[in-house]
C-alpha cells in the first residue's frame, strides 16, 4: 500500500482514513493544550479538544492540575466550557449532578428516590493524564498514559535552547488560520525543506537553508539551520527584536522541529511559538500560532525595528512583486505564501486527472519520514479494511 | 524476629549531638538487606545488662551503605547511647529493613516529590530525596524541612550540595523555630504549620502533574501537615507517612491495668496489660508474636477488632471514622479503660 514510500493519495481525501486518523493518532497521543500559564490560580480551567475527546484541566487549590472527560456520566452531557474559574465542585448543567476536584462523584438530586441503592463511587469522571512540558500544557486521554519524557525525551537534545517559561506573550499575538487543506499537507509543508529557498525566497531569507540539518527521532521531527551570514555579521544591529538572552552564540538560528502529532514549534534567535495543526475535516484543517518573546517594553521592541529597518527593507520582499498585498504570493508573508500552496495542492488532489510526481531524495525526505510514520499507527487497520471488503 | 550481627565501619557526627552510623554488610546478608528508601530498621543495643530495642529509619540513598542518623533527644537513654558510646567495630544485631513508607525511584515515572520533614524526621525523607534525584532524572522535587535553627539541621551541608547540583529540579527550603538574631539562612521563621504548607507549595507549584507528598516528623507534625494538605483537597492517595521520635501524646495517654484476651491466627492468648502500656507492648513483652510494624499508628499492620471493653487511642492516621465505630482499633496505639478487653486479629 505505501507505494514508493509515499502515502496514496486517498489518504488526503478519503473521510475514512481521516476517521482512522483522528481515532487512532489523534485520540491516541499527547495532545498540546496551550502554555502551563493559560491555568495559574487555583479553580482556573479549560477545556480542550484533542481528537475525538474533549478533556477537561482543572487547578486544585493544592496547585496540581486534574484531567477528566468532559462528559458527565450520567448522560453525557458537558460539564464546562471553554475556560473559567470554578470553586470546589464540577456540576452538570443537565440535572445538577456534582462531582468534586478528584472527579467523585458528590451528589445527586432525588438520589434516594429516584436512585434507590446507587453506588456513586463508581460514578466518577473518567480521569485522563495532564503534563507540563517545555513550559506547554500537554493532555492524553489515558488516565495511566506514558509519561510525556517518555514520549518526547529521545527528540529534546535535539530542540532549541530556549527556556519558554522566561518568556512572555504579547497579548493579540494569537494567530488563527481555517485552511482548506487536510492535516498532513499542512504538517508536511511544515516540515520540507525543498521549498525553503524557493516559495520562501523572499520571506525566510534569515537562515542558511543550504546548512539545515533534519532528520527523525522516533515520530518526532528535528529541523535546525544556522542564521544567514550577511545577517548574523552585523547581527546586534540587524536583529528586529532582542535576542532571546539565554540561547548560547553557536546556537543561534531555527529550530522548527514537528512533534508528532501535528504540534509544530518555531523556536528562533528572536521568538518562541508554537504551531499547532488541528485536523477538522479531510480537507478542512485549523491552525493556532501562539508566540513568545522576551519580556521588554514596548519602546525597547520600537528601537529595535527601527534600527533594523534598512537592512530588512532591501531583503524581504513578495514571491511575486507584480502581484497585489492582498494575493498570498504579492504578500511577502511567508505563513500567507504556505496557505496558497497547501490549499491549490488540496484542490488537485480531488482531481481524476491528479498523478503525484517524483519526491526529492534530499529536501523531501521529511514528507515521506512523516508519511511512514503515520503510515506505521495505521498500517494495520487500513489492511483490515481493505480485506473486510 | 530475625537478628543479625552487623559490624559498625564508620562513626561520624552529623550535626553537634547528631550522629550517623554506617555499617558493613557481608556479602552472604545483602539480600536480606536489601531495602527501599523510607524504610526502617531495628537494632538491640546491649546497655547496662538490659537490651533497648529501637527503630531507625535509613539514612543512606541507594547505592551507599547502610546507615543510620540518630539525633541525642533529652533523656534518651539509647539516643545519647548511640551518640556517645558506640565504637567503630563493635558489632550490632539488626533486623532486616522494614517498612511501607517508601519511595521506590521508577526512571520510567514523571513526578513531583514533595517532602515534609521536621528535625531528625529528615533522616528517610533524604535516602528518599537523594534516591529520586539519582534514580528518577525526570522528576522534581520540593522539600520543606523544619528545625530550631541551622546549626541543629541534620544534613544540612549535603542539602547545600544537592541544591546546586540538582538546581533544575530540586527546591528546599528551611523553617526555623528559633533561628536567633540576625539570621537570615531560613526561608521563614517558626513550625511548619498549615500556612507555611499553603504558602511553601503556593510558590513551588508542581511542574510534573503525577504529585507525591511525603510527611516524617514527631508529635503533631504529622497530623499538622496532612490536614493542612487535605485541606487544599489533597487526596488521602497521595500522602505517604512516618512518625518520628514518638508521638508526645503517647506519655500523656491515661490508661489502667487489664487482663487482655487476644485471638491470633487461630490462637487463644491470655495478657497482663500494665498501667501505661499499650496492647502491643504488652503483647510483645509476654511473647505473643503480635503483627506489627511502625509503631506510630500509620502503617496499619498492628489492626485489630475489639470485641470486649474499651480503649484510647493515641495516634490513629490511618482508620476511618466508620472503621473505629465498627471496632476496629491499632493496637500499637490503643490503652486500655476498662480491666477487661478482648481483640481479635483477623
Amino acid at each position: 500500500m505505501l507505494k514508493n514510500d509515499v502515502l496514496p493519495i486517498k489518504a488526503y481525501t478519503d473521510p475514512q482514513w481521516f476517521e482512522l486518523e483522528m481515532r487512532h493518532i489523534f485520540s491516541a497521543t499527547w495532545a498540546y493544550a496551550g502554555f502551563a500559564e493559560d491555568l495559574s490560580d487555583p479553580g482556573h480551567f479549560k477545556s480542550v479538544q484533542a481528537g475525538l475527546n474533549n478533556i477537561i484541566i482543572v487547578m486544585g487549590r493544592d496547585h496540581r492540575l486534574r484531567a477528566f472527560h468532559n462528559m458527565c456520566r450520567h448522560k453525557g452531557t458537558q460539564l464546562l466550557r471553554s475556560e473559567g474559574k470554578i470553586q470546589k465542585a464540577i456540576t452538570c448543567p443537565y440535572h445538577d449532578w456534582t462531582y468534586d476536584l478528584e472527579g467523585e462523584l458528590i451528589s445527586i438530586p432525588k438520589m434516594n428516590t429516584e436512585f434507590a441503592n446507587l453506588d456513586k463511587s463508581c460514578l466518577g469522571l473518567k480521569r485522563a493524564s495532564v503534563d507540563i512540558w517545555r513550559g506547554m500544557l500537554w493532555v492524553h486521554p489515558n488516565e495511566d498514559a506514558p509519561s510525556i519524557t517518555q514520549w518526547f525525551g529521545a527528540v529534546e537534545p535535539y530542540l532549541g535552547a530556549h527556556q519558554p517559561e522566561k518568556l512572555l506573550e504579547p497579548e493579540g499575538s494569537i494567530v488563527i488560520e481555517q485552511i482548506n487543506a487536510n492535516w498532513k499537507i499542512v504538517v508536511e509543508n511544515y516540515i520540507d525543506h525543498y521549498h525553503l529557498a524557493q516559495l520562501h525566497t523572499g520571506t525566510l531569507n534569515m537562515y542558511d537553508h543550504a546548512k539545515a540539518e533534519f532528520g527523525f527521532v522516533g515520530p518526532h521531527f528535528a529541523f535546525w539551520e544556522p542564521l544567514d551570514s550577511e545577517y548574523a555579521a552585523n547581527l546586534k544591529k540587524n536583529v528586529t527584536m532582542p535576542l532571546i538572552d539565554h540561547i548560547p552564540e553557536e546556537k543561534l538560528g531555527a529550530s522548527v522541529p514537528m512533534l508528532f502529532p501535528g504540534v509544530g514549534l518555531g523556536e528562533s534567535e528572536t521568538s518562541w511559538s508554537v504551531f499547532h495543526v488541528i485536523p477538522i475535516s479531510v480537507n478542512q484543517t485549523r491552525v493556532e500560532v501562539r508566540t513568545k518573546v522576551m519580556p521588554v517594553s514596548d519602546w525597547e521592541y520600537a528601537k529595535y525595528g527601527m534600527r533594523s529597518n534598512k537592512f530588512w527593507e532591501k531583503r524581504i520582499g513578495p514571491k511575486y512583486t507584480s502581484e497585489d498585498a492582498s494575493h498570498p504570493l504579492g504578500s511577502a508573508n511567508f505563513m500567507q505564501e504556505d496557505i496558497y500552496v497547501c490549499e491549490q495542492q488540496q484542490k488537485s488532489y480531488q482531481s481524476p486527472y491528479f498523478e503525484l510526481g517524483p519526491s526529492a531524495s534530499h529536501g523531501e525526505s521529511p514528507v515521506r519520514g512523516h508519511q511512514k510514520v503515520v503510515w506505521e499507527y495505521l498500517e494495520l487497520l487500513i489492511e483490515n479494511q481493505t480485506r473486510n471488503k | 524476629m530475625d537478628w543479625f550481627e552487623l559490624p559498625i565501619a564508620s562513626i561520624k557526627k552529623a550535626t553537634k549531638s547528631s550522629t550517623t552510623v554506617t555499617f558493613s554488610i557481608p556479602e552472604s546478608l545483602l539480600s536480606i538487606f536489601n531495602w527501599s528508601p523510607g524504610q526502617h530498621i531495628r537494632l538491640q543495643f546491649p546497655m547496662e545488662g538490659e537490651i533497648e530495642c529501637r527503630n531507625y529509619s535509613i539514612s543512606a540513598p541507594l547505592g551507599k551503605s547502610l546507615s543510620i542518623t540518630v539525633k541525642a533527644v533529652k533523656n534518651g537513654k539509647v539516643s545519647s547511647y548511640v551518640n556517645q558510646s558506640l565504637t567503630v567495630g563493635q558489632s550490632l544485631n539488626v533486623s532486616p529493613p522494614k517498612g511501607e513508607f517508601v519511595l521506590t525511584p521508577d526512571s520510567q515515572s514523571r513526578r513531583s516529590h514533595y517532602f515534609f520533614a521536621a528535625g531528625s524526621g529528615i533522616t528517610p525523607i533524604y535516602s528518599m530525596l537523594v534516591s529520586m534525584l539519582d534514580r528518577e532524572p525526570d522528576s522534581f522535587a520540593y522539600l520543606l524541612y523544619g528545625n530550631k535553627d541551622a546549626k541543629s539541621t541534620i544534613f544540612a551541608e549535603e542539602l547545600a550540595i544537592l541544591e546546586q547540583q540538582y538546581s533544575d529540579r530540586l527546591t528546599i527550603c528551611h523553617c526555623h523555630s528559633s533561628p536567633g538574631w540576625f539570621s537570615t539562612d531560613s526561608w521563614r521563621i517558626g513550625r511548619i504549620d498549615e500556612r507555611a504548607v499553603n504558602d511553601f507549595i503556593k510558590e513551588n507549584p508542581p511542574y510534573a502533574q503525577d504529585t507525591q507528598y511525603f510527611l516524617c516528623g514527631p508529635g503533631s507534625f504529622l497530623p499538622d501537615v496532612k490536614n493542612a494538605l487535605n485541606t487544599i483537597d489533597v487526596p488521602d492517595r497521595r500522602i505517604h507517612m512516618e512518625s518520628f521520635g514518638g508521638a508526645a501524646s503517647l506519655s500523656e495517654m491515661k490508661s489502667i491495668e487489664a487482663e487482655l484476651d487476644v485471638s491470633l491466627r487461630g490462637q487463644k492468648h491470655k495478657v497482663n496489660v500494665n498501667k501505661g502500656q499499650s496492647l502491643l507492648q504488652a503483647m510483645v513483652s509476654q511473647g505473643v508474636d503480635a503483627p506489627y510494624s511502625c509503631e506510630g499508628g500509620l502503617c496499619g499492620t498492628c489492626r485489630c477488632r475489639l470485641t470486649t471493653g474499651k480503649v484510647e487511642m493515641a495516634n490513629n492516621l490511618i482508620l476511618s471514622q466508620g472503621e473505629v465505630n465498627a471496632g476496629e482499633v491499632l493496637a500499637c496505639q490503643s490503652y486500655v479503660q476498662t480491666d477487661k478487653i478482648s481483640i481479635k486479629f483477623v
